[in-house]
């Protein structure tokens, strides 16, 4: 995969409003697999999920260092987004059915063993969830 | 890092649980033993394999809360014979949400042994026990050629 390129064609419009075109932005992996999306509302889906990640980042540049999220296009068609630290991960699983979507955060001995997850049903709130976990044990 | 993609669940079984093939990681040999399993001559796991601890198993049981929806049992099979052979099962209707959970925290709980990594460590053992093997023969021939000395 050539992640210094440019994402913009295809059905994915409202990527194109992104700011981030470079090529370390921790979200760049997922951008990227668009186009291999077959279903439009996981496609969709992704692109909401983007642009609440790429608004907080915006507002928190020290974010821009963070891991990649790396994205994985599921048999089903569905797509499923890990975002991993060294003692956390989250993830995003992003299905055909929207109500079938989830999101987790599990994190390692060090951060209390612990085990978060639920139906993806408002994606700004999950993500500021997100940010503020990710701020406080990073 | 593990993906949730080792974990598929995809197979029902007549009392209505999804099974996923395990070998109990019941002595030194059951990882090796794993890795050395065959389909039609060709290495079944070819990457590796992964292991779990069964706390982490019992710990997710409880934190998510799913007692009655997730177990694991021991089931030897006799042929091939693989006497490490168990499964992990899982409620066939559990919410599509759940069973995604579940198998992210498997993955994340997942110790992947690559079998490249596997192999070298294998040899170094190997290595290193035949020089402590040589070592232990050459000064137990010394000590008793001491003795000998001091009885001469």
């Amino acid at each position: 995969m050539n992640d210094s390129r440019d994402v913009t064609t295809g059905s994915s419009g409202e990527i194109r409003s992104f700011s981030l075109g470079g090529g370390s932005s921790p979200i760049r992996k997922v951008k990227a697999i668009i186009p291999q999306v077959e279903n439009k509302t996981v496609v969709e889906q992704i692109e909401k999920f983007l642009l609440a990640i790429d608004t907080e980042i915006d507002n928190r540049p020290d974010l821009r260092n963070t891991p990649a999220l790396i994205p994985h296009i599921e048999e089903n068609g569905a797509v499923s987004i890990d975002w991993t630290f060294p003692d956390f991960r989250i993830g995003v699983n992003l299905e055909v059915n929207p109500a079938d979507s989830g999101w987790h955060l599990l994190s390692n001995e060090k951060l209390g063993e612990f085990t978060a997850s639920k139906q993806l049903k408002n994606m700004d709130q999950t993500v500021s969830f997100f940010i503020e976990y990710i701020t406080k044990n990073t | 890092m593990a993906h949730r993609n080792l974990y598929q669940f995809h197979r029902a079984n007549p009392d209505g649980w999804f099974e996923e093939s395990i070998n109990w990681n019941d002595d030194a040999r059951a990882v090796h033993f794993t890795l050395e399993q065959k389909d039609d001559g060709e290495w079944k796991y070819e990457i590796g394999v992964a292991t779990l601890r069964r706390d982490k198993i019992d710990l997710m049981i409880r934190r998510q809360g799913i007692a009655e929806r997730f177990k694991y049992k021991r089931k030897p099979i006799p042929e091939p014979p693989n006497r490490y052979h168990g499964n992990l099962l899982m409620k066939s209707d559990i919410p599509n949400q759940l069973k995604e959970s579940i198998r992210n925290h498997l993955a994340w709980i997942s110790k992947i042994h690559f079998r490249h990594e596997y192999s070298d460590k294998t040899v170094e053992k190997t290595i290193v026990s035949y020089i402590l093997r040589r070592l232990s023969s050459i000064i137990s021939r010394l000590l008793s050629a001491l003795r000998q000395f001091k009885v001469n």
